[in-house]
């Protein structure tokens, strides 16, 4: 009788390794044939890609439902404009640093939230992104109720403005690169097996010896952390920042939910293509202004009653396809897949 | 002749899992039947079944001949199924009284009322105005049983009757058993203690590994060959 | 000094407002377990259907109310219904999602029908007659709001534990599975308490209309309103609902008093702090 292993790799993704590859490569070799406006929208999208990926892991495997991530990406925006705009100090380490102090922030505000059970958490984290406005707006040094606008001295330093484009885009890449991998390393360990055990049944895995809060509490840290880095480039991006955008719940929370329902929560592939599918009615859409607004929530109510794995479950279900492959399969040794 | 309730050819699951395999038992009217088995053997679900709360094919659950299964538990209880939940589940917000009026929930008429209740269980009288949480075990299990009462039902399901409460309690509420049969109410007991159960019914079904294994008249039944039954017949 | 306590006396009375806000919140978390997200732009959807009656229509307020509560109650049962009823389960995410999606098509729709403009409606006189006692003056209108506060809490007790359907309303809150076993058809009664929670916030709204002025936009800060109230109450307590509004409402007065730029950030500040010190207290250790 022949052994058996377990394995996440079936055939095929034996294949998807190169091929995230070159598309990696591509992406980073952008600026060499788009132009600016075509570096900006990726840019954008990658900030939200960023994003979606983070909210999923919230909410699709930690089952953590935040809808105040917006306090993160606004106390991202903010830290770059105080650190590479007002200090002069090096850009990267500076987005860095404006993930740094998200993520330093979100230790206060986790150890309040997290005592406030699933949808009092949603509302909860709303309250405490209202407040980061509203302190934010009060603060004469960070321009109170008008903003900032990133010194134009200091952002000359970065390059005329399609070099100033291609930097942008290449962190905005790195960002989303480093989200999807964190995210795919993170379920891909033990822990991440505690997250999908903590998501199907809080109290088998408390009864497991997983450590419920904990687990939730360091993926809240880890969004937190992307966000203030997607907060930091989006916002070099604008050269402006004001309370009302930085802490827009549509803008970073509301669009987010809608691409991750689009997709499919629970599934990494999903916020990839909901970005691409958000990004695409809204060039086609948002001159409709608030029509386009309504179709969007009717779209994400619809799916969620009707295709709740999303467009990505959609498929999933149907052929098995996983880009980032999470499901193990038991192997009888000597053999492939059956 | 058609009996008052029964299952023909039941099969039950929860999600991919099969928890019950062509189940056949009958209930004639003015009978108690017992359902006995070790746990996990399916009692329970098949007592689910018949409450409504486990989604089952229509044809196969039948009162007075008349198909009912997979209909909804309000509507399984308006037709006169009413039910004393494992573990009583009380309402614990709502007083004695309250929780005993839900069951007129049910839009039955009949004979039972509040002060026929209290006749039964008169361990109540001075606690009406208590809340459910407030009880003893046993004192919410009569609570239970009246509330199943006050629905004006043909039958009632008792799930795990004596689980955790002391023998000499379990005497106490089992005296309204007779009375039930009394007021032409049928009974389906399922129950841990073979013995008891056997001692309280009419006619017994072994439940082991989803199927019937053994019935029988229960005086007539041997605790020999319901161990048997219940080790599977190979042991 | 008189100033302060004029502030806060206003800071009482708003919490009675507050208090309406919540209520239909807390009644929906406590039986259907849903938070909904939508809570906010409901109420200014009930106060734009007033808008729409009394400034667009001409028609007196009395029959104004006699419109707009029964079509609040009439909405709240088919969303209840129609919608909400499919989304309930042991996930948390779709209801919320479904209750978020629902914020932004009426936040989007109103924005259609009504434009952003701010709106206001005139009560009259009562708006500006004070009642003076001693140093202290405290507007005739935030009385009858407060008045009507209370009312509407202590008719929300009294349907709850002295009709037969407060009674089904909280066994289903109990235990929903054993109620339906009961014959309660729990469906309906989903409906029937979305339906009473959106008369509250019917009534809240035409109180609201006139107290300030609105726009489409004006939701999501009332349902955080409403929210914090909740909390801060106790969850599932009727009364604690009062107790939490005329907390939120005069820590609100006092930031403002302060600095009139605070007036929001104090309530919310009040809240974290509440939650910080007594987090089982206030949530019953649920988790």
């Amino acid at each position: 009788m022949s052994g058996y292993s377990i394995t996440r790799i079936s055939r095929y993704h034996y294949a998807v390794g190169p091929a995230l590859l070159l598309v990696l490569a591509a992406l980073i070799a952008l600026p060499g044939f788009a132009d600016k406006a075509t570096l900006r929208l990726a840019t954008e999208m990658a900030g939200y890609m960023a994003l979606a990926i983070m909210w999923n892991l919230l909410a699709g495997y930690a089952g953590v439902m935040s809808i105040g991530q917006q306090a993160f990406v606004g106390a991202g925006g903010y830290a770059i404009f105080m650190l590479a705009g007002s200090a002069g100090l090096p850009l990267i380490p500076s987005v860095v640093a404006a993930g740094v102090i998200a993520a330093a922030l979100a230790i206060p505000v986790g150890y309040i939230l997290f005592r406030l059970n699933g949808a009092y958490f949603a509302i909860g984290s709303w309250v405490i992104a209202e407040i980061f406005l509203l302190i934010t707006a009060q603060s004469d040094r960070l321009g109170a109720g008008s903003g900032l606008s990133f010194p134009t001295a200091v952002a000359k330093t970065f390059g005329k403005s399609d070099e100033r484009a291609a930097l942008f885009w290449w962190i905005a890449l790195a960002v989303a690169v480093v989200a999807i991998a964190t995210a795919y390393l993170w379920l891909r360990s033990s822990r991440g097996l505690a997250l999908t055990a903590m998501r199907d049944d809080e109290s088998a895995a408390a009864g497991l010896g997983v450590d419920v809060v904990r687990n939730k509490f360091a993926v809240f840290l880890l969004a937190a952390a992307i966000a203030g880095m997607v907060g930091a480039v989006l916002f070099l991006g604008k050269l402006r920042i004001s309370p009302t955008s930085a802490y827009d719940i549509n803008e970073w929370t509301a669009s987010i939910i809608f691409i991750v329902v689009i997709g499919g929560i629970g599934r990494l592939e999903g916020a990839i293509i909901g970005t691409l599918v958000f990004f695409g009615l809204r060039s086609y859409l948002a001159d409709f202004g608030s029509y386009y607004l309504m179709a969007l929530g009717v779209i994400a109510i619809v799916m969620m009653l009707k295709m709740p794995k999303g467009l990505w479950g959609f498929v999933y279900d149907r052929t098995g396809i996983e880009i980032f492959p999470m499901r193990r399969n038991i192997v009888r040794s000597g053999e492939g897949r059956p | 002749m058609t009996a008052l309730l029964e299952t023909r050819n039941l099969d039950a699951f929860y999600g991919d899992f099969q928890a019950l395999y062509g189940v056949d038992v009958k209930l004639e009217e003015g009978q108690c039947v017992a359902l006995i088995g070790p746990n996990g053997a399916g009692k329970t679900t098949l007592l689910r079944s018949l409450v409504g709360w486990v989604p089952v094919a229509r044809e196969t659950v039948l009162l007075n001949g008349q198909p009912i299964g997979g209909m909804g538990p309000d509507k399984i209880v308006s037709l006169g199924i009413a039910s004393v939940p494992e573990g009583r589940r009380l309402f614990p917000s709502l007083t004695v009284d309250e929780n005993l009026l839900m069951g007129t929930e049910s839009g039955r008429a009949g004979p039972w009322t509040l002060d026929k209740v209290m006749e039964v269980f008169p361990a109540l009288r001075d606690r009406r105005r208590h809340r459910g949480s407030d009880l003893s075990g046993g004192q919410q299990q009569m609570v239970a049983i009246g509330r199943a009462l006050m629905s004006n039902p043909k039958v009632v399901l008792f799930d795990e009757l004596s689980l955790g409460l002391a023998p000499t309690i379990v005497n106490d509420i089992a005296r309204a058993l007779p009375l039930m049969r009394d007021n032409g109410i049928s009974i389906v007991l399922v129950e841990q203690d073979v013995r008891r159960a056997l001692a309280m019914s009419d006619y017994a079904y072994c439940i082991l590994e989803g199927r019937i294994n053994l019935q029988g008249v229960s005086a007539d039944l041997a605790f020999e060959d319901i161990e048997k039954a219940f080790f599977g017949a190979e042991a | 000094m008189t100033e302060l306590i004029n502030s806060l006396a206003q800071g009482v009375l708003i919490g009675g407002l507050y208090a309406l806000f919540a209520a239909g919140l807390s009644l929906v978390f406590g039986i259907m377990r849903v938070v909904n997200l939508a809570h906010g732009d409901l109420i200014v959807t009930g106060s734009f259907m007033t808008f729409a009656t009394v400034s667009m229509l001409g028609l007196p307020l009395w029959l104004a109310v006699l419109i707009v509560l029964p079509m609040m109650g009439l909405l709240g049962y088919v969303l209840q219904r129609g919608l909400l009823n499919h989304t309930i389960g042991t996930d948390v995410l779709p209801p919320l999602l479904v209750t978020f999606g629902i914020s932004i098509i009426l936040q989007n729709g109103l924005l259609q029908i009504f434009t952003a403009d701010n709106r206001k409606l005139d009560f009259g006189a009562i708006e500006v007659m004070s009642l003076q006692m001693g140093p202290v003056a405290m507007g005739w209108y935030a009385i009858l709001v407060f008045a009507v506060a209370v009312a509407t809490i202590y008719g929300l007790q009294f349907l709850s534990y002295r009709t037969r359907l407060g009674r089904v309303l909280r066994a289903t809150t109990d235990d929903p599975e054993v109620a339906r076993v009961m014959g309660v058809r729990t469906d309906h009664v989903f409906g029937i308490a979305m339906a009473i929670a959106l008369v509250i916030c019917g009534i809240a709204a035409i109180l609201f209309a006139a107290w300030t002025s609105f726009t489409p936009l004006s939701g999501p800060s009332r349902l955080l309103i409403a929210f914090e109230v909740v909390v801060i109450g106790g969850i599932g307590s009727i009364w604690g609902t009062l107790a939490g509004g005329i907390t939120l409402g005069v820590a609100q007065a006092l930031g403002g008093y302060l600095d009139p730029a605070w007036q929001t950030l104090a309530g919310h500040i009040v809240f974290v702090i509440i939650l910080a010190l007594r987090p089982a207290g206030i949530l019953g250790g649920r988790r």
